[in-house]
């Protein structure tokens, strides 16, 4: 599979299991998606790339509903990033929380291969 | 090949832990940054929709709630109490994170919102026994059975919001604060109406005057801080069409008492040592005779903390045949403060009453009381063990307290120290509130608040259709025995010092229909002292009431815009008081800058800025007697007397108080006022360079300041221009925190039009576009016209409109 169609498949993952089971559930389909793409090449920076436009995909939601700059530049302004900051650093939590585990869940898939008994 | 996989998983692992935990002041980061239930679904949360509906709870019958273009609720109800569900409701779904922390600052609670940095707020709360009195005033709100149903209804609609609250839509502060919503219980609004009391009427000249005679003796401290005001234009018209001017001269400074420190100490330090209150307001009324109309109008403008959000809350409430107002609520209580209704409009101002006193008490044990002398009887003290408590329940602190018959007993300056305030006597204010909304004439509005109101005491003005306006100070004044007046500490052992009672409504300062056809008052003295026996205190500077009764002696036929433009006027008495006396004192190149001065804090305006200069030098060199360390003529001074004291000080142009002590010569006025022109001059060229420089502008010297109550920048409204300064109608000083919370004008017709506009807006959600959509209208000195549909059929341009339907069960 191409990585771009991958990476999106992972994002829509993402976005449902976030908004049907919380933030954590980004990190629950990095594994899961590390797991299932440990001979694939990048896995973490796929995994992150998806929980970032996963969330991201969620905040386009979210901006039908209101003004999401404004509420960037003034959440924003709280922990002195800006509006720009602030959707960075909830897109940034996102990519590292599932593409670390997309790196965790290949390094296990690859250790449980590795240690599987050689059949004789 | 194991590096990368460990790297991944200590990652995840301090993610998931910043993600679910706190760290520090941060909030848990998983569950604020998710784009659904997190911050991000505060997105809309606080749009109103165009047909929604919700379930309340205990409701009789359906409320429809249509928000109007300014997002005015306005509520139409088949019964009183349904439609106090439904305020409760709208209240808490646009200001659910403001009512419980304002009624926390009011039980000295904050903790449990904000943890152990309110501690010492809490304490001083607890301490001045606010909670203590907010349980006296629920027990005396609850004997009445109306108001009783209507604090249970208001809780009720407010439990009901915040129970079905989704996730997404918590206000943010919670948020950032990780504490939880609790229940909203009748006691919160108990604690809010005790804050507003301490807000307006913790007020104690026995300090000020203490403090003084410390440095300069009684006789120069009773003068630096009198019982009657200079300039004299009270609000009881005295028919003299002009303010009279008291000539009593200021006695020389007196050598130090040496008791006093002693006594200073006992009631505490000076509060505010730069002379200056911030809490004010200004309010007039309009015969029909002197307005161009013909009909009667109304403007007031309460001056309190500018606030995001504001204090006010916005609402219009429809009871057919019982009740149709409109005004501001305080979110948290049930009911419309300041107003109109379709017969009439009032509006108040703060009385600034003397009505706390000071006991030196006598007790069996000072390091553990448990009895205290009364007529020499042992009785014994009330003790409460008060206890504070962080976000998780966890006990913080206790703090012992005690209390006389009269009040708190504090341990200060080596004795015990009870005091007996107006704001901690059991009341039901709330109940003059409720009459007075439904009231029809201006006799039936003063009757019903004079029943009721007891504190803080305010002057409370009103007009009505018929044409009638009325004034009158209303609350709690204490008789008090010897001299009357409340400007000492009395001995505690004995009973013949304690309160005689209050003074009936009669003797209340006020006025109906007066012949000069106006009324005005802006917190100067209600009553003019040498008219009446009764001691009120009460001595807010008097430029405001000047100007204001200028402006409507001058004016025969004024309009509803006048009264706005009136409300900003940007003219100082207070400057053109002090001018001619400045400009007397000698050529100066300062002197020549402030004769192009025609008195005015418009916002373009480059003189303003050198005469407040001025003014503070002036002040420093002549109350140099009061200073705290008099080898430090640059030091803080241990109390300052009001401007009023200084302008009667000018007619006397070689009195003691001009001589400078750090010198060897003996200065006069005209040497204090050449020396304060030029250090005026240095210090405002140090300050904002040359007096053409663009920095000399008001608008870039003197801004409006209006905070969150987190203090956090981006959702509070820092540095805006305004107009006016210290001693205008609209007044701005000091830190620019303070200012007009609420500006109203009402004409009182055929029909009742309103005009009005706070600094905000009706959401207290900084995301909305409704939490400061007003603001640039408000300080522009703008105002909106108040819609008032009798059904909710009239009102045309809607931003919304929520149905509310009773549901089963009842709410905590």
């Amino acid at each position: 599979m191409r990585a771009p169609v991958e990476v999106v498949i992972v994002a829509v993952g993402v976005s449902i299991s976030t908004w049907l089971l919380g933030w954590w559930a980004a990190a629950l389909v990095g594994l899961v998606f590390g797991i299932a793409a440990h001979r694939g090449t990048s896995t973490e920076w796929k995994g992150a790339a998806a929980g970032a436009l996963g969330w991201a995909l969620l905040l386009m939601l979210q901006w039908t509903s209101g003004d999401l700059p404004a509420t960037a530049r003034v959440i924003g302004g709280v922990f002195g990033v800006g509006g720009a900051g602030f959707i960075a650093l909830t897109l940034a939590f996102a990519a590292m929380l599932c593409g670390s585990a997309a790196g965790v869940g290949r390094g296990l898939a690859r250790a449980a291969r590795t240690s599987r008994p050689v059949p004789r | 090949m194991w590096i990368r996989p460990v790297v991944s998983a200590v990652i995840l692992v301090a993610l998931i832990v910043v993600g679910a935990k706190p760290i520090g002041p941060a909030p848990a980061l998983g569950g604020f940054l998710e784009p659904t239930r997190g911050i991000w679904g505060l997105i809309g949360a606080t749009a109103l929709e165009s047909d929604s509906e919700a379930a309340l709870p205990g409701l009789e019958g359906e409320v429809r709630v249509i928000y109007d273009s300014r997002s005015v609720p306005h509520i139409f109800a088949g019964t009183v109490e349904d439609a106090t569900r439904a305020l409760g409701y709208v209240v808490a779904r646009d200001r659910l994170f403001q009512m419980h922390l304002q009624a926390a600052a009011g039980a000295g609670r904050l903790t449990e919102l904000v943890g152990a940095r309110a501690l010492s707020m809490d304490r001083e709360m607890r301490r001045i026994g606010l909670s203590w009195g907010a349980e006296r005033k629920l027990r005396a709100m609850q004997e009445s059975e109306g108001s009783a149903r209507l604090l249970a209804a208001y809780a009720e609609g407010v439990n009901a919001y915040a129970n079905a609250l989704r996730r997404g839509a918590v206000p943010v502060e919670y948020r950032l604060l990780g504490g939880t919503i609790g229940p909203w219980e009748p006691a919160a609004t108990a604690s809010i109406l005790m804050r507003m009391g301490w807000t307006l009427a913790h007020i104690t000249p026995e300090v000020s005057r203490a403090a003084a005679a410390a440095k300069v003796g009684w006789e120069a401290a009773s003068a630096l801080f009198p019982g009657a005001l200079y300039l004299q234009d009270p609000i009881q018209p005295t028919g003299s069409g002009e303010p009279r001017i008291d000539r009593t001269p200021i006695p020389p400074p007196g050598g130090p008492d040496t008791a006093t420190p002693i006594l200073a100490a006992l009631i505490g330090a000076e509060e505010d040592a730069t002379g200056i209150r911030h809490f004010a307001s200004n309010n007039w009324a309009i015969s029909p005779e002197r307005s161009a109309s013909g009909r009667a109008l109304l403007a007031g403008d309460p001056h309190l903390e500018l606030t995001l959000p504001s204090i006010w809350y916005e609402v219009h409430i429809v009871v057919p045949g019982a009740l149709d107002v409109y005004g501001v609520t305080i979110p948290g209580t049930p009911g419309v403060i300041i107003g109109l209704n379709r017969d009439l409009a009032w509006t108040f101002t703060n009385t600034g009453a003397d009505v706390l006193d000071f006991y030196a008490e006598t007790v069996d044990d000072q390091d553990a009381p448990t009895r205290y002398m009364l007529d020499g009887e042992w009785r014994p003290l009330e003790m409460r063990v008060e206890e504070f408590r962080g976000p998780g329940g966890a006990l913080i602190a206790t703090d012992t307290l005690y209390f006389t018959h009269r009040g708190p007993m504090q341990y200060q300056g080596g004795k015990w120290i009870s005091f007996r305030w107006t704001v901690l006597e059991p009341s039901n204010d709330l109940e003059a509130f409720f009459r007075g909304a439904a009231a029809t004439s201006v006799d039936e509005f003063l009757g019903a608040t004079a029943d009721h109101f007891r504190a803080p005491a305010q002057n409370m003005l009103v007009a009505d259709r018929a044409g009638s306006i009325g004034i009158r100070s209303t609350g709690a004044f204490p008789i008090r025995p010897g001299n009357g007046d409340g400007l000492a500490i009395r001995e505690g052992s004995t009973s013949a010092n304690d309160w005689r009672g209050y003074l009936p409504p009669d003797r209340f300062p006020q006025a109906v229909n007066p012949a000069q056809g106006f009324l005005a008052s802006a917190n100067q003295q209600p009553i003019d002292p040498i008219t009446t026996s009764d001691y009120f205190g009460g001595g807010y500077e008097p430029w405001r009431a000047l100007r204001i009764n200028r402006l409507l002696r001058e004016d025969s036929a004024v309009t509803v815009d006048a009264m706005r433009r009136y409300q900003t006027d940007p003219i100082n008495e207070r400057a053109r008081y002090f001018l001619p006396f400045i400009l007397g004192a000698g050529e100066s190149e300062a002197a020549r800058l402030l004769s192009e001065w025609d008195g005015g804090y418009t916002p373009d305006n480059r003189r303003a800025v050198l005469f407040e200069a001025v003014m503070r030098q002036i002040a420093n060199l002549t109350w140099d007697e009061l200073l705290r360390d008099p080898d430090n003529v640059d030091g803080a001074r241990v109390t300052t007397p009001s401007t009023d004291v200084l302008a009667r000080l000018m007619n006397d142009p070689v009195s003691a108080w001009w001589d400078r002590r750090s010198t060897t010569e003996v200065e006069q006025r005209e040497d204090i006022l050449r020396l304060a022109l030029d250090r005026g001059l240095a210090a405002t060229r140090a300050a904002y360079g040359e007096p053409d420089d663009d920095r000399w502008l008001w608008r870039n010297v003197r801004h409006a300041n209006v905070n969150h109550a987190l203090r956090l920048p981006s959702f509070s409204a820092r540095g805006i221009s305004v107009q006016g300064g210290p001693g205008t109608l609209n007044p701005s000083f000091g830190d620019g925190t303070h200012g007009a919370s609420w500006r109203m004008v009402v004409e009182l017709g055929d029909t009742v039009r309103g005009w009005g506009i706070y600094p905000g807006g009706q959401s207290g959600s900084p995301v909305s576009s409704r939490y400061r959509d007003r603001m640039s209208r408000w300080a522009a000195g703008e105002l909106d016209e108040l819609q008032l549909p009798r059904t909710p059929e009239e009102l045309g341009n809607r931003k919304g409109s929520l149905l509310l339907r009773p549901a089963r069960g009842r709410n905590r």
